[in-house]
């Protein structure tokens, strides 16, 4: 049996962090109830405060280096709670995999390739990122180190060109929106980042793994998210809100002398950002159905895992009202609610229970 | 497991032959390849009539050519979409708007029509958000007929309301921003005037930049001249550079302006909205009458500065009565500066907000600093 590598907290991070960016640049704005320009900052600001508190049950269940997965930790507990934990999970994770690859699909079908049919070039990614899976976590890992480089100075680079383009009179006045409604935008801005699920599978795989990296890339990802936000809302003003992927409008909008429509930038983030992020997801997938079923075949649940997100991404993709049913419903926010909240702190409880009867016996 | 690899990568290969499959109507010399598009609109028929100017991509490598390798073609439709598709109809090709240069605005059209003509080219995929929008003086499609030599039209019009633009003679308007000012309940938008004059260099004629038109939401539209334009660019932020001729005491002056910045602060006095505008502009001296150029003292200096000080609020002063009580027209995105500061008043005033534009007041100060005349720096003094 080939023995599984540890990556580093860097390259862990960078693939979560890569994972992200694709919710960030593939966001479709008209999906949901929409805020104005200035309250959709602050709810960005606010999610990110959301995500910090998000994050305290995953940072208690982790207690030092070498910390087993929330899976191993359950099996000590019950093997049928490792189980449905590992069943729970897994639909979460081919949720998040079926509304990537439409998103992706959507993105390249209305506007890179919107007069042919792109269903092959979703296949043609989803391919390549079994095929980073099947390569293990290694690869993955270190791929997202390579391009997290040219990931960020191309944000940084198109955000740069645009600064003449700011305008503060886009902004409207703010908390013009519902209190509430701007609560709901922050916790599904939130929501978006299921990327903390995967610190609590995948911890035996990092090695030195420590909680200020955790906080740093937080952070790292709240500053990219934030910045993001100020720039759709200050640049493209109303305008914006005519628009599916205000990120990709953005970016047509970028000139750097002579060199103008740096949206090829945008699109290749795009790919490199699905292919990590889905490349994670089947990795993911593999360690869940192994869990389930107790036996290791990689290549069949890699595979088995495409397949059902490629059926997934086919059926959701066909007409953007159903990708927005399907993007808006509130799945996302109790998938996530679920697998980062209230599992690990599930767990946690069993343990002390199982503790105390243990002391009691 | 090298087998299997072998095997996967034999099915890829037919994906690699695909690029080659006769996808004709999509080669490039088979697309319509739209450089500028003029909008008319027939008010008895109730349609909208478009000249869209296409690169014929076959002669576009000619040279010396006595024309320009375009194609006007004139379609209309009660929609653009409908008018634009009855293109593809007739022609067989597909338009491709992605190099589309210009889009001109026909004086039939005013300020709503205009918005529900820009609407397809906010939302068809091809399209730039950055295409410059511009005004004609009479009809758009005279605009988009003219020919100069073996150059592209549209091409020829789009430098030129670059160019006037770096020169704060003209504004550059881009789609996206068309669309964000008319989408605001109380800003009237402008955009770039084109008009067809003699060519002096030429028999023929040439489309001249000639100011600026102001698209008021009450449908109507003023003009504002190429000083005028100068001066709103001062008020809104938008002079990068330019050239600014004056007259003091009898004294024929040239400056050419190198940076300027304005800061709009707004407040409220006994209730009412009042603008504090701070123009600072730095200006190099490039004429001054018939004065011997090397001894323009310090003295000289100051008085330029003062003297071009009063010049840019006076003129100013004038263009924001003008704008602002007599034509009821915020082309200065006031009312978007009080909705940021003051969201309760301007939601009084914006109900009536024509009648609320002449309690607004406003003062103007410049400051104006000189780096150079001629070329000695002024720091070297």
């Amino acid at each position: 049996m080939q023995k599984t590598a540890k990556i580093t907290s860097f390259q862990f991070y960078s693939i979560l962090f890569l994972s992200r960016v694709f919710a960030l640049v593939s966001y479709v704005s008209g999906v949901r109830k929409s805020l104005s320009s200035t309250d959709e900052v602050i709810a960005v600001a606010v999610a990110c405060v959301f995500l910090l508190v998000a994050s305290i049950p995953t940072m208690l269940f982790i207690r030092k280096d070498g910390t087993p997965s929330i899976l191993t930790r359950a099996s000590c507990i019950s093997p049928v709670l490792e189980k449905c934990i590992a069943a729970v999970y897994l639909v979460s994770i081919v949720y998040t995999g079926i509304v990537t690859a439409s998103r992706f699909e959507l993105m390249i079908g209305s506007l890179l390739f919107p007069e042919t049919g792109v269903l092959v070039f979703v296949a043609a990614m989803l391919f390549a990122a079994a095929y980073g899976a099947y390569r293990g976590i290694e690869s993955i890992g270190r791929s997202a180190v390579i391009y997290l480089i040219p990931v960020l100075g191309a944000l940084v680079f198109v955000f740069a060109t645009l600064i003449n383009k700011f305008d503060v009179l886009n902004f409207t006045p703010v908390y013009t929106s519902e209190i509430p409604d701007m609560f709901d935008s922050a916790y599904y801005f939130c929501a978006r980042t299921g990327e903390l699920g995967a610190v609590l599978l995948l911890l035996p795989d990092v090695k030195n793994h420590s909680k200020k990296h955790m906080y740093n890339w937080i952070f790292a990802l709240s500053a990219v998210v934030i910045v993001t936000e100020l720039m759709v809302s200050g640049v493209l003003g109303g305008f914006g809100e005519n628009q599916l992927f205000n990120m990709y409008s953005l970016s047509v909008l970028a000139k750097f002398g002579f060199v103008e429509r740096l949206d090829a930038i945008i699109s290749c983030i795009w790919l490199i950002c699905a292919g990590v992020k889905m490349s994670m997801i089947f990795y993911i997938c593999n360690l869940l159905l192994s869990s389930i079923l107790n036996k290791k075949r990689k290549l069949v649940y890699i595979s088995a895992s495409a397949v059902a997100v490629f059926a997934g991404a086919a059926v959701i993709s066909v007409s953007i009202l159903r990708f927005s049913e399907v993007v808006s419903s509130p799945l996302t926010v109790i998938m996530f609610t679920f697998t980062i909240v209230v599992m690990p702190l599930a767990v946690m409880a069993a343990e002390k229970i199982k503790e105390k009867r243990n002391e009691k016996a | 497991m090298k087998k299997l690899n072998l095997i996967l990568l034999l099915l890829l290969i037919p994906f690699v032959f695909s690029s080659c499959d006769a996808t004709a109507d999509k080669e490039i010399k088979n697309r319509l390849i739209i450089e500028g598009v003029g909008i008319d609109y027939d008010s008895e028929s109730k349609e909208y009539i478009l000249t869209v100017q296409v690169l014929e991509a076959s002669k576009s490598g000619e040279e010396g050519g006595q024309s320009a390798p375009v194609v006007n073609y004139t379609v209309t439709g009660k929609t653009v979409a409908s008018a634009l598709n009855s293109l593809w109809e007739n022609t067989g090709r597909y338009p491709l708007y992605s190099q589309n240069r210009i889009i001109v605005i026909g004086s039939s059209l005013n300020g709503d029509n205009i918005t529900r003509a820009l609407d397809f080219f906010v939302r068809e995929y091809t399209a730039r958000a950055d295409v410059t929008v511009a005004a004609a003086t009479g009809s758009a499609a005279d605009v988009m007929m003219i020919q100069n030599g073996g150059e592209i039209p549209a091409k020829l019009i789009e430098n030129s309301i670059r160019e006037g633009n770096e020169n704060s003679a003209a504004v550059d308007t881009e789609l996206y921003n068309v669309v964000n000012l008319s989408m605001e309940k109380t800003t009237s938008f402008t955009l770039p005037l084109l008009e067809i004059v003699k060519d002096r260099n030429a028999d023929g004629e040439a489309v001249k930049v000639t100011g600026t038109y102001c698209y008021m939401k009450n449908g109507k539209k003023n003009h504002l001249s190429d000083m005028e334009t100068m001066m709103y660019k001062f008020i809104t932020d938008d002079v990068e550079l330019g050239t600014m001729s004056m007259s003091a005491d009898g004294v024929a002056i040239g400056l050419d302006i190198i940076s300027s910045s304005t800061d709009v602060k707004t407040e409220l006095r006994d209730n009412k909205p009042h603008f504090s505008i701070e123009i600072k502009c730095a200006v190099d001296i490039l004429e001054y009458g018939n004065v011997d150029f090397l001894n323009i003292d310090d003295e000289t200096v100051n008085r330029i500065c003062l003297q071009t000080q009063d010049y840019i609020e006076s003129c100013t002063t004038q263009l924001l009565h003008r704008q602002l009580k007599e034509e009821k027209c915020d082309i200065f995105r006031f009312f978007r500066h009080l909705l940021l500061k003051y969201p309760e008043v301007y939601n009084q005033l914006a109900t009536d907000y024509e009648n609320a534009l002449s309690e607004f007041s406003y003062d103007v100060q410049a400051k104006v600093t000189v780096r150079k005349i001629g070329q000695e720096s002024m720091v070297n003094r």
